[in-house]
């Protein structure tokens, strides 16, 4: 196989031989879902697959570099959190994809959904409750994984105590906004100002944060999740604004008699029973309002190649705009302004 | 001449033909999904292009007046370089001569914005128990509460249904 639609397929095999000689490429697809990044699944003779990450032409849509990517993967390699085996990154000139670097990973057999989750028939009330229950044992493993020792703060800013948690997330945040930002938010200053006002100071521990997490972010097998994937937003920081990051993961299960018998607070009961870390609903809740910055950021790093014309995709032009807004108005409402 | 029709009459035209003429005729899911989107931007264009230029007008007009009130507090009160930031960008901001065109309000608007969340931080690092300073300081909450009151005019109710 020499090419594929969209990928130099001889480019890579050179980088291919100098990491696993002898290998040959024999399919090669693009994965549809995701919109920050690339990914392509490779397929080598002999049946082994492989998964290449790479940013679009123009860049990614999130403001982290893939290399951060790949050495989140890296380190935790050597940890018990589940993920895909990182093999190399290339960024070789003689050896780039399409002229764009990129790094490699072992494919890990599973499924970004978990059949029936959101099915409404109460026979797979069980099943969501099993889902939520094995979601919150990995998230404690990441959250009690030894950042340190994995050396997590060479990559990372590193709040200096617990309680300073929020303060270096925001500072980290806001100075990300401004090394980019092509139009000032009074709203989202007047909000930074408020929640570092109303930061969490009773915080169990700095941990390893996952960023984006839940449904679409990890892949499931049988029930387990066998692999944490996208972590392009991770951090350090307080454990509480993971669970302000949990996508279509947090069920509310009843019994017949309309008995909340699953929820996000028995969720966080039984992680701390896991992982021996006390969340609070109101650190979830001041995270979740945080959130709203996240979103402006990446919101508004949408706008710059539509404005500068290198990507005039129409999905940029509504997330910089609604999306935004939205989240520009959050970051007020914070602030106390309607 | 001719003025009609306008341009949100136009652009509702676009919209109607292109739903009922191109997207029943889409079946790849990429490009119903980008055809999703182009509905929506198309809804958020008709409203935008009507509603926008006057809430610039009158957005960018009262906030020459709350800025130079700003100034006015920061010369008073030893803030010299906001003062000046203020008055500098002012000047350069001042109200067209002539009927503005609407990358001329959008320019000015990105100066003003920009001289105020400056301001904020600038009374952020600077604060003060004093009647003026908290006046002033309501008085920017309630003008970005405005804008952004008059911004939802053409961002909620354009955007509804599948957006990709």
């Amino acid at each position: 196989m020499t090419s594929a639609h969209g990928f130099d397929v001889d480019a890579f095999e050179r980088s291919l031989e100098r990491n696993i000689p002898g290998a040959r490429v024999a399919q090669v697809t693009k994965f549809w879902r995701g919109v920050s990044r690339e990914t392509w699944a490779i397929e080598l003779a002999g049946g082994r697959r492989l998964v290449i990450r790479r940013d679009l032409p123009i860049g990614s849509f999130t403001p982290t570099s893939l290399r951060f990517e790949y050495e989140v993967y890296r380190r935790l390699a050597a940890s018990p959190v589940p993920t895909a085996q990182p093999l190399w990154y290339e960024d070789d000139p003689e050896l780039l994809v399409d002229g764009r670097e990129y790094y490699v990973r072992d494919h890990v057999e599973g499924s970004w959904e978990v059949a029936h989750l959101t099915d409404p028939d109460p026979r797979y009330d069980e099943l969501r409750i099993a889902a939520s229950k094995e979601h919150m044992q990995k998230l404690a493993l990441v959250h009690t994984c030894d950042w340190e020792a994995l050396r997590f703060g060479e990559i990372m800013a590193v709040p200096p105590t617990p309680a300073a948690s929020a303060e270096t997330m925001i500072d980290r945040l806001a100075e990300l906004l401004a090394s980019f930002q092509i139009e000032a938010f009074p709203a989202v200053t007047e909000g930074l100002e408020v929640l570092r006002g109303e930061a969490p100071t009773d915080v169990p521990r700095v941990s390893l944060l996952k960023g984006t997490n839940g449904i679409g972010e990890e892949v499931w097998r049988d029930g387990k999740i066998v692999a944490m994937s996208d972590w392009e937003l991770a951090c350090l920081g307080d454990p509480a604004s993971d669970f302000a990051h949990v996508q279509r993961l947090k069920p509310t299960v009843r019994d017949r008699d309309g008995n909340v018998v699953w929820s996000l607070g028995h969720a966080l009961e039984f992680y701390e029973a896991e992982s021996g870390i006390t969340v609070s609903m109101e650190s979830v809740d001041y995270y979740r309002r945080l959130g709203a910055l996240e979103t402006v950021i990446y919101t508004h790093y949408a706008a710059l190649p539509l404005v500068s014309g290198d990507d005039l995709l129409a999905r940029r032009a509504w997330v910089s705009t609604e999306v935004l807004f939205e989240a520009v108005r959050r970051m007020a409402r914070s602030a106390g302004i309607a | 001449m001719t003025l009609r029709p306008r341009s949100d009459e136009i652009l509702r035209s676009v919209l109607w033909s292109f739903e009922e003429f191109i997207v029943p005729e889409l079946t790849d899911p990429y490009a119903i999904s980008v055809g999703h989107t182009i509905t929506n931007l198309l809804r958020h264009l008709a409203l935008r292009v009507e509603l926008e230029p006057p809430a610039l007008f009158a957005g960018n007009a009262e906030l020459r007046e709350l800025l130079a009130d700003i100034a006015g507090y920061a010369r008073a009160d030893g803030l010299t370089e906001l003062a000046e930031d203020l008055e500098t960008t002012l000047a350069a901001a001042a109200p067209a001569g002539e009927y503005p065109s609407i990358s001329r309000l959008t320019d000015d608007a990105l100066a003003l914005r920009g001289a105020l969340d400056r301001a904020i931080r600038a009374l952020q690092a600077a604060p003060s128990e004093t009647e003026e300073y908290l006046e002033l300081r309501a008085r920017i909450r309630e003008w970005i509460g405005r804008a952004l009151a008059r911004e939802a005019d053409w961002i909620v109710p354009a955007f509804s249904g599948i957006r990709r």
